[in-house]
């Protein structure tokens, strides 16, 4: 029976068998893999609190025939502030839905591993969960290879005249949009011209400096509306409805 | 490979093979047993059958599965009616039903918090919950769900709701499993079992 070792994160977790969870994870090495660990629903079990949703562990792996088995977990980080807090938790289990649905099994992504394990960070160290959510939809957008245009027509290439306010932006060309293209092509909205800006500057900053300066940004609620609708678009399935910021 | 056998056979092994974690082989066996029994025998589960999905409902207080209604321990009288016991399923029910140590009443919620699954609070039932505890004569509440992330989130929802009603609210234990062996025990559980120390001298 070959053995292997990954890093990964705990997106999902589902009653399995008798006594078994089938865990979803995402790991570093191997990207999302779905593993079986025998026996975690029993008190028992040395599994435990490892098979928890977001937990970060090492994890060795042994392959099956059909379904890999967990053989060993050691935890890293347990993100326990992540489900004691139920902002964060509602908004951490939506982070993990879209990566979830978002990923194939097995198709390694490093840099979302490394966006959502910073998001989970963020979430532990009490920053603002809405801020986390928006955070994670532009740093999604961006090493998803959707990051949005904003210094072009994102259709023509044209130069589009800078406005002080609103903007046209079309989630399906990409970005913002001449005023020709707007009129021929694409059914824009208009959208702040400087949220979209701030949203570059959130994208180019990393995530100690996320945590230390989340307080000056204030209430990013709308700037989190453009990216739900601008990924919404381009996964063709509604992300919206899986945000909720309470219980 | 049902469809090989004679026509009562195959569509035997094809109802067992609908049947959770029953797989081709399984189902075979199965009805092979079922051939083999006494036809008496054979009568009486399928009469177990029908009589379960016939008699078997929801008890209309606490929502656990029963035969009559009110349910066994919503009707009796000998239990402690000022104490009700929160859980997700059934099964949780009987588990807690084995210890004999309780002795109270239970409220069955039909699941827990799953925002991954897209389970919201308004799936399970709170309603029922805020319905009984308005009749008056409650007074404490126990919070018995698994010790899993959902469960936490069920837990800290109803505190929130229930706090204001003015019912002591307790939540069940959490900690290390009798007849574990530390060395084993994950970071998570052992965290949970030093904030849930209690003072023994």
């Amino acid at each position: 029976m070959s053995l292997f070792k990954v890093e990964a994160i705990n997106l999902k977790t589902t009653p399995f068998a008798e006594q078994d969870k089938l865990l979803t994870v995402f790991s570093k090495e191997k990207g999302k893999l779905s593993v079986i660990a025998k026996g975690a629903r029993r008190p028992s079990s040395k599994f435990g609190g490892r098979c928890e949703i977001f937990a970060y562990n090492h994890l060795l792996i042994a392959k099956g025939k059909s379904l890999d088995i967990l053989s060993q977990a050691e935890t890293i980080e347990t993100f326990q502030k992540v489900r004691d807090n139920p902002s964060a938790f509602m908004v951490a289990a939506y982070l993990a839905r879209v990566v979830n649905s978002f990923l194939e099994e097995a198709a390694v992504n490093r840099s979302l591993f490394e966006v959502l394990l910073g998001c989970l960070k963020l979430f532990q160290a009490g920053v603002d969960p809405q801020f986390v959510a928006t955070v994670f939809e532009i740093k999604f957008a961006a090493v998803e290879g959707f990051t949005p245009i904003l210094d072009r027509c994102s259709h023509c290439g044209r130069k589009v005249k800078k406005a002080p306010q609103n903007i046209r932006f079309s989630d399906a060309a990409g970005g913002i949009v001449c005023e020709k293209c707007s009129f021929s092509v694409y059914t824009p909205r208009l959208v702040s011209f400087p949220l979209l800006v701030l949203s570059q500057k959130i994208r180019d900053q990393d995530f100690e400096t996320l945590r230390n300066n989340y307080k000056q940004h204030g209430d990013l609620s709308q700037l989190s509306e453009i990216f739900v609708a601008y990924i919404s678009e381009h996964l063709g399935k509604d992300i919206s409805e899986w945000k909720r910021f309470g219980i | 490979m049902s469809a090989e056998y004679a026509g009562p056979m195959g569509r035997l092994i094809a109802e067992f093979k609908k049947m959770p974690g029953i797989g081709p082989k399984s189902a075979q066996r199965l009805a092979f047993y079922i051939l083999s029994v006494p036809k008496a025998e054979a009568g009486n589960l399928a009469q177990a059958i029908l009589e379960a999905k016939e008699k078997i409902k929801n008890c209309s207080i606490c929502f656990n599965l029963t035969d009559q209604d009110p349910c066994k321990i919503c009707s009796d009288k000998n239990r402690d009616q000022s104490v009700i016991c929160v859980v997700a399923d059934p099964k949780d029910m009987i588990a807690i039903e084995k210890t004999k140590e309780y002795k109270g009443l239970y409220h069955i919620l039909g699941g827990v918090i799953s925002p991954l699954d897209g389970i919201g609070p308004e799936n399970l039932r709170v309603k029922e919950l805020l319905r009984r505890l308005g009749t008056g004569g409650v007074e404490e509440l126990v919070l018995a769900t698994n010790p899993t992330a959902e469960g936490e989130a069920t837990v800290i929802y109803l505190t929130r709701l229930l706090k204001p009603l003015g019912v002591k609210i307790t939540r069940i234990a959490y900690g290390l499993p009798v007849g574990a062996d530390m060395d084993y025990a994950d970071e998570a559980t052992l965290t949970k079992a030093f904030e849930g120390r209690r003072v023994v001298s």
